[in-house]
């Protein structure tokens, strides 16, 4: 379908460009923001990190890890050899020599890093 | 039960109410916000209520409205503050979604579906969003609600605006009953030679055009037609995208000038300029474009001249040495020799640099490497720290632009 038709308003969009570099400042901004604030997640969404961080603990298997840090939100590739639920925290091997230790409360997502 | 709840805030005669949120001694004064009109700026941008209730609209002259209420006060465009106020109005809608686009400076949709069992009924939110902006602005706005963009913008335009609840609902039930019966200029997306079109073919009303076959509409105006046999059954396909704002067609600047020019030279030196500037701006958004669009408007209103063409250009370029022998050729081309009281330049078709300009070196590197030396230049030290000479000769307008929005004063 034509953009005209579907998108009409983008079209006849009437916009200073001072007010659209603002516009996109603010949104760059907003977005910053959000990378190096600390997320809130609802429940289904830590439920998910458990069920995708037991299936790798139990298989053997990659985890593409994203963490909040200092300076924003870093992303590692590990594969979970243990975790310590009293201490709060998950050791990955990540093809570094010594294996890396991760507060839970930091992990921000977990993605397969081999999908089937 | 809605299959959408989308809001249109239109803030009221913006510019008038922020210069009056910023100036409370003018409160309750005539207020018109109009540019200089030794500049030939003098049309009126905004009016307050208490000006418009002695006649006085937007894109009257000056002149005319003293003559309407003599002790009306002018007040000059201040753009930025503005534009200030809007993105602060954008952050205000943001507490109560994050489904907000801003439309232009002073309307804003917003995508509100799901959010009635949080915030309550749309009437609630409406009330809500209004004394929130009120109380933070010193801003009115007036708010259109429909299950799509377009239900919400013509209940906005329509009937928000005129009433005094400054809220009104149409939706897919409603919307032929309160909209068929309004004149056809009256349809979003009908400017004047649309309506015209329309008139010479029987249709007067919303109604009318709604009666008539799609598919009639489609071959004898393309795509356009088909969008307005769709905006009168109240049918739109738009949603709120974020991504909107990033979207960008073309880069192009138009000016009043000060005067009528007639000397050929002066017009090409506004020309030049004026091509600097789109071409500054269509790099700086890292892109290139394929097609330049030049615009001339004749001195003489009561016999309109000028003219309005675009031509392709032999490949996609942002500098002024691949875009100007266009611009050129196109004034060349289509220029009576009458005086000109306004020019505008755009580039459209824009591509990212990257993607279509090939690594050869060729005729026009320098060129690129000279514009992106002029661009840092600029971008540090700002835009009047370095021009070319002629912007000092008689009839240059770059000075006079430089530090304005929108034509007007920052």
């Amino acid at each position: 379908m034509s953009k005209k038709i579907n998108q009409q308003f983008a079209c006849s969009k009437m916009m200073l460009p001072e007010h659209r570099g603002g516009l996109q400042q603010y949104n760059n901004q907003k977005h910053q923001d959000e990378e190096n604030s600390r997320p809130h997640f609802d429940e289904q969404h830590w439920e998910r990190l458990q069920q995708l961080f037991e299936e790798a603990l139990s298989g053997h298997r990659s985890l593409i890890v994203t963490v909040f840090t200092k300076s924003g939100r870093k992303t590692f590739t590990g594969t979970p050899l243990r975790g310590d639920p009293a201490a709060g925290k998950i050791t990955f091997s990540s093809g570094s020599a010594s294996p890396r230790v991760v507060r839970i409360v930091d992990i921000v997502d977990l993605e397969p890093a081999n999908p089937r | 039960m809605r299959s959408k709840v989308i809001f249109l805030a239109d803030m009221e005669s913006f510019y008038a109410s922020v210069e009056m949120s910023q100036n409370p001694a003018l409160r309750g004064k005539p207020v018109a916000v109009c540019g200089d009109p030794a500049l030939r700026h003098g049309i009126i941008l905004a009016a307050s209520r208490e000006a418009k209730d002695f006649g006085i609209k937007t894109g009257q002259p000056a002149w005319e409205a003293r003559r309407m209420c003599p002790w009306v006060v002018f007040v000059h465009p201040h753009m930025q503050t503005y534009i200030d106020y809007s993105l602060r109005i954008t952050r205000i809608f943001e507490q109560f979604t994050d489904r907000v686009l801003p439309y232009s400076i002073d309307e804003q949709f917003l995508d509100l579906t799901g959010s009635e069992k949080i915030l309550g009924s749309p009437e609630k939110i409406a009330a809500a969003l209004n004394s929130r902006v009120w109380e933070e602005t010193g801003i009115r706005c007036r708010i259109g609600m429909g299950e799509n963009l377009l239900q919400a913008k013509m209940a906005c335009d329509c009937f928000a605006k005129k009433s005094r609840e400054a809220f009104f609902e149409l939706n897919s039930a409603n919307y032929a009953c309160y909209t068929w019966n309004l004149p056809i200029s009256a349809l979003f997306g009908v400017g004047h030679r649309m309506e015209k079109n329309f008139q010479r073919i029987g249709v007067r009303t919303i109604g009318h055009l709604a009666g008539l076959p799609r598919a009639m509409l489609r071959r004898r105006w393309g795509i356009n037609g088909e969008v307005l046999w769709l905006n009168a059954h109240g049918i739109d396909y738009s949603t709120v995208e974020a991504d909107m704002v990033n979207d960008q067609k073309g880069v192009g600047h138009t000016a009043t000038l000060p005067r009528d020019y007639r000397k050929q030279a002066e017009i090409e030196l506004v020309l030049l300029e004026m091509t600097e500037e789109v071409c500054f701006r269509t790099r700086r958004q890292g892109k290139i474009g394929s097609t330049v669009h030049l615009y001339c408007k004749g001195a003489d209103f009561d016999y309109p001249t000028g003219f309005s063409r675009q031509k392709k250009l032999p490949e996609p370029a942002a500098t002024t040495a691949e875009i100007y022998p266009t611009v050129l050729h196109l004034f060349h081309k289509h220029w009576d020799r009458k005086p000109v009281r306004a020019v505008g330049i755009s580039l459209s078709g824009l591509t990212a640099y990257r993607q279509l300009r090939l690594p050869f070196s060729g005729l026009y590197d320098r060129q690129e490497t000279l514009a992106g030396v002029v661009d840092l230049v600029r971008e540090r030290f700002g835009k009047t720290s370095i021009f070319r000479a002629n912007s000092l000769s008689p009839g240059a307008q770059f000075f006079q632009r430089s530090g304005k929005i929108g034509g007007h004063d920052s």
